[in-house]
């Protein structure tokens, strides 16, 4: 019965603990020496709502190069991306908008409370031990309230501690690649004691990124394109005992980049340029005993500076620099009396503000304090798993100095299942149910002459249903597939007007309904000895429509830039020589804007890539020499309108580990 | 000397004017039974920002019908936003794209893309703006602060620049013969430090007039060394707009003529064959006002007094005017308008507009109602010569 127990604890754990439930995981068997069956990786097929992962073995034998590429591989995924290195990139999930998705880092959400968007081209893959991308409320119940908030969860995990002994581990990889690209990367780790260990991460990354691109019948150059990032970590854990766990992380990115700009046929003159700093410390600490309690409390300071300049402006007219700051806390307790049911109550808060430099932005000082609680209970036997909650949100806004946004406060439902078919099989039902909303960002409120403090929030309902199975085909075969097809409903959709050429203002005004299925499998199939194929792929369907104004000419027309189609495929052959992966994505026509004019057409795409890999082993050193060669066949697209991507470039890495 | 007075102020008119001024001239010692007619008017779009879908709208008034020109990245690009026609080419003001774009005024061809930044500098020739001409030269402004100089007869770029305020707009020539005056509106982008700089074409001085009156000017409008000013005012913090208008300065002195102004037309009022003044019409569109209002004053009896338009076919009122010109030739007026957003019923900056054409006391007239690219924003008119039916 105890070892049910752990086993039903840990599998409620939230994704966000996974990230280093390792060392539970390793506490547990050593005291209570059970046997966890569980794995995040299972979880994709046997979860009430829709959960992708990439761990780091699948970002290798799958040939992914950055986060942009690991975006396109997960389903259901639209990804902004302005191109290049140092491009911005934005993702939206099953038609929502950006702002609806939420990004969590180690289990604690990011922050960005003036534009609600998380640029993701800031994080790197080479710290990263899994991405996954949560849509809806899936079994996972154990996490912080923050954590259900929105649609839809994107969480970068970064490797965990701690190591296996208490030797010191050293990574260290340096990257080229086309365009000036050269990023170093740096990481120790060890354990001090068999309580604590802590970690240091360091990278940084310059790229000129100064690729050519073709418009119309003019080939040219990327310029002003230049970045120069860097990011450090120190991470710690302290096992205090069997029950008792601190951990923390203390975190700093910086980021000098050029902004290019919309390519002109005419000119490539533009000198604009952003300075992004970003700084935060989180600290958790965890406890359970025996009688089937759990707590784990979050504490988190943010920090956000973006410096914005165009020296092209007379009097620097269009200067601004802008400061956000969040304090966050969060508690969550969960009980599992037995081995069917289990309760979880979290509370959350937290405050942001936001403070500018330029007059014309925003100077009145706003601030929110936002109260999250949740309460959900889950019921699971050996074939069926339904999980309830209810979400009740409370935001507080006031400004320093002028008219503050509403205040808002709802009760959001969401309901899961789960249902295993056959009881001798791996195959799964899942149905799932989530209202959830996303109060107005600091930009749709307050910004000159374009917020509105009369905003309402905007409101979503999605609807799931799926069909999942994984198996051994044979001795030597797996096989996995999840297909779901899903409903989402967006109302008060937040919408920028113009009241004349000066003045424009944010209304709630929008309507839209999507329609989609996403599917993913993978096989694997163990050729001979040591040589395995591995063949994944996703697909998306999402039939996003504007629903607004059913007189209007553009009703039921596709929102602007979400595609119907996207996909990836990804075929991996590993060899004891060099192990081999061609892979490719590409997404299908879209429009620049929801009226489909004449030239708003953005082409469709398929970009190919080829990826190489050996690792050399001698002892406990190894080195791991792997070449990329991406867009192979030199495509030439956009994903955002006039923003270009590269072309055919190449990248090569050495890592080595001690 | 009246007869001197006149033809100076036509030399110092708008560049709708200006146009039908140099046309007349052109008449002067030819045959006189040609005359000078408007063959059509064209719309200079700016199509949505960052989309490079600027374009040109030429209405025909002979066939009534309208052509979309120039479109596209490789077409005007990015925000065109100003026009002046000269003889047989038309300059256009590629904003964004850093170039002067010369076209064909027959053909609506691409002569010549002219680098705003390659002459003057990137600081200096960067994003231009509005654009005149006078004598063999082509003047624009730009945001870099400066106003450059086009060759018209080898269509190069002249080193000869000026500095001028901060953000200029519009721009005219004044003064006199014998010592023309380039007046630049400096904007400031509204923050305030606006004034009006006066550039002596001679000598090269360049005079920096302020007014605590002028906070936002935009066009300027110049009649020997007295100018009619529209400027944006501002807007306070609660969105009302605030001292937007025409106003009229003359040496030092500034007054508000019109209150209420965002857009301006001006057309030359003839007594006899002879000028005795100017009309000017005006929109204003402000945050909050349910329908856009017209406002005419007449230099000559000195009357203002608001114009109501009617006639228009249903769905075909002017919904959000963009821009406003006065025919020099007909006296017609036409008015672009952008579209009403059908989801969200505000005025779209995404979809293609729209122009009307009515009667000096506000009438359509009948079959002049026409699409424009997106974002309509400046109109001018194209002219050609006819024999004079007896």
């Amino acid at each position: 019965m105890k070892k049910i127990v752990t086993d039903m604890i840990l599998m409620m754990m939230s994704v966000g603990a996974m990230a280093q439930t390792d060392t539970i995981t390793t506490l547990t068997h050593q005291l209570e020496g059970v046997t966890i069956t569980e794995t995040l990786r299972k979880r994709t097929v046997t979860s009430t709502a829709p959960v992708y992962l990439l761990d780091r073995k699948d970002m290798l034998t799958m040939g992914v190069t950055d986060i942009a590429d690991a975006l396109h591989r997960l389903p259901g995924i639209t990804l902004r991306d302005y191109g290049g290195a140092g491009g911005m990139k934005t993702v939206s999930v099953r038609g929502f908008g950006a702002k609806h998705t939420g990004v969590s880092y180690d289990g604690v959400m990011l922050s960005e409370c003036q534009s609600g968007e998380i640029d993701l081209s800031r994080y790197s893959l080479d710290n990263v031990g899994n991405l996954s991308l949560v849509i809806g409320d899936n079994d996972d119940i154990f996490m912080p309230a923050r954590q259900v908030s929105t649609p839809a969860v994107l969480n970068i995990l970064t490797i965990g501690l701690p190591t296996e002994d208490t030797r010191p581990h050293l990574t260290t990889q340096v990257k080229l690649g086309s365009f000036g690209y050269v990023s170093p990367f740096i990481r120790y780790e060890q354990n001090l004691s068999d309580k604590f260990a802590f970690s240091a991460v360091g990278e940084y990354t310059y790229a000129e990124n100064d690729y050519p691109f073709e418009l119309y019948d003019k080939t040219d150059y990327r310029t002003n394109s230049r970045m120069s990032t860097g990011h450090g970590e120190l991470n710690f854990m302290w096992n205090a005992n069997t029950f008792n766990r601190w951990s923390g992380k203390v975190y700093y990115y910086d980021n000098a980049r050029q902004l290019p700009g919309v390519v002109h046929y005419n000119t490539n003159l533009c000198k604009e340029s952003l300075h992004d700093q970003n700084f935060f410390g989180q600290l958790r600490y965890q406890t359970h005993n025996r009688s089937g309690w759990w707590l784990e409390w979050n504490a988190k300071f943010n920090w956000h500076a973006s410096v914005y300049e165009d020296p092209l402006i007379s009097n620097r007219n269009n200067d601004a620099s802008y400061w956000q700051r969040e304090a966050y806390t969060s508690a969550a307790v969960l009980y599992a009396p037995d081995g069917y049911w289990a309760f979880d109550y979290s509370a959350d808060y937290a405050f942001n503000n936001l403070s500018g430099s330029s007059p014309r932005t925003v100077n009145t000082r706003p601030y929110r304090h936002t109260i999250l609680q949740s309460a959900t209970a889950k019921f699971r036997n050996t074939r069926l798993t339904v999980l309830g909650r209810l979400l009740y949100s409370l935001y507080l806004n006031d400004a320093k100095d002028g008219a503050s946004a509403r205040n808002m406060r709802r009760l959001s439902p969401s309901l899961s299942l789960s249902y295993k078919l056959l009881q001798d099989y791996n195959l799964f039902v899942r149905a799932s149910y989530k209202n959830i909303f996303r109060s107005p960002t600091f930009n749709e409120s307050y910004y000159f002459h374009y917020g509105s403090t009369d905003l309402l929030p905007e409101s979503t309902d999605q609807y799931n249903l799926g069909i999942t199975y994984a198996d051994k085909l044979s001795e030597q075969t797996t096989f996995q597939i999840t297909v779901d097809g899903y409903y989402n409903h967006v109302k008060d959709m937040i919408v920028a007007v113009p009241y004349n050429m000066f003045i424009w203002t944010c209304i709630n005004v929008g309507k839209v309904k999507v329609l989609g299925l996403d599917v993913t499998a993978n096989s694997q199939w163990q050729m001979a000895k040591k040589q395995k194929l591995n063949l994944s792929g996703s697909y998306s369907y999402q039939r996003a429509e504007n629903r607004t104004n059913p007189e209007s000419p553009f009703y039921k027309y596709q929102i602007a830039y979400i595609p119907e189609h996207s996909g990836s495929v990804a075929l991996g052959w590993e060899n004891p020589w060099v192990n081999l992966t061609l892979h490719g994505s590409g997404i299908s026509r879209r429009w620049a804007n929801n009226q489909h004019n004449d030239g708003s057409i953005v082409d469709g795409y398929w970009d190919m890539g080829l990826t190489a890999w050996h690792t050399f082993q001698w002892g406990c050193q190894k080195l791991e020499a792997r070449f990329d060669l991406k867009n192979l066949f030199d495509s030439h697209y956009e994903i955002v309108h006039f923003y270009p991507m590269p072309g055919r470039s190449w990248q090569i890495s050495f890592k080595y580990l001690i | 000397m009246k007869k001197y007075f006149l033809s100076l102020m036509m030399m110092a008119m708008g560049s709708a004017l200006v146009t039908s001024c140099l046309s007349d001239d052109d008449n002067k010692n030819k045959d006189p039974e040609v005359i000078t007619v408007t063959s059509g008017v064209y719309v200079v779009n700016n199509g949505t920002w960052n989309q490079n879908n600027g374009s040109l709208t030429y209405f025909d008034y002979e066939t009534l019908q309208a052509r979309q020109l120039l479109s596209g990245a490789s077409g005007l690009g990015d925000t065109p936003n100003d026009a002046y026609t000269n003889g047989d080419t038309i300059f256009v003001v590629g904003s964004t794209e850093n170039t002067i774009f010369v076209v064909n005024k027959k053909d609506f061809s691409i002569i010549k893309r002219i680098s705003t930044t390659e002459t003057m500098g990137e600081a200096e020739g960067n994003t231009p703006r509005h654009i005149t001409g006078y004598g063999d030269n082509i003047y624009f402004t730009t945001y870099g602060g400066y106003v450059g100089v086009i060759d018209a007869k080898t269509l190069t770029m002249s080193k000869t620049k000026y500095q001028v305020g901060s953000a200029p707009e519009g721009l005219d020539v004044g003064g006199s013969v014998s010592e023309p005056v380039l007046y630049v509106a400096n904007s400031d982008y509204g923050y305030g430090n606006a004034s009006i700089s006066k550039i002596n074409l001679n000598s090269g001085n360049v005079e920096e007039i302020k007014n605590e009156k002028i906070r936002n000017p935009q066009e300027i409008f110049a009649i020997g060394n007295e100018l009619f000013i529209l400027d944006w005012g501002y807007y306070d913090e609660s969105w009302n707009q605030k001292e937007a208008g025409l106003y009229f300065y003359n040496n030092g002195n500034v007054t508000k003529l019109i209150a209420d102004a965002t857009g301006m037309a001006i057309g030359a009022l003839y007594l006899y064959n002879e000028l005795v003044g100017y009309q000017f019409v005006t929109f204003n569109n402000p945050y909050g006002c349910e329908k856009p209002t017209y406002s005419t004053l007449n230099t000559y009896t000195g009357q203002t007094s608001s114009l109501v338009l009617f006639g228009e076919p249903s769905g075909a009122e002017i919904f959000s005017p963009a821009a406003i010109a006065i025919d020099p030739i007909s006296g017609y007026i036409i008015i672009a308008s952008r579209q009403k957003d059908p989801d969200t019923g505000y005025a779209s900056y995404t979809l293609p507009g729209y122009a009307n054409m009515y009667t000096t006391n506000g009438a359509y007239i009948k079959n002049t109602h026409f699409e424009t690219g997106i974002e309509p924003h400046m109109i001018g008119f194209t002219f050609t010569k006819q024999l004079l039916q007896q």
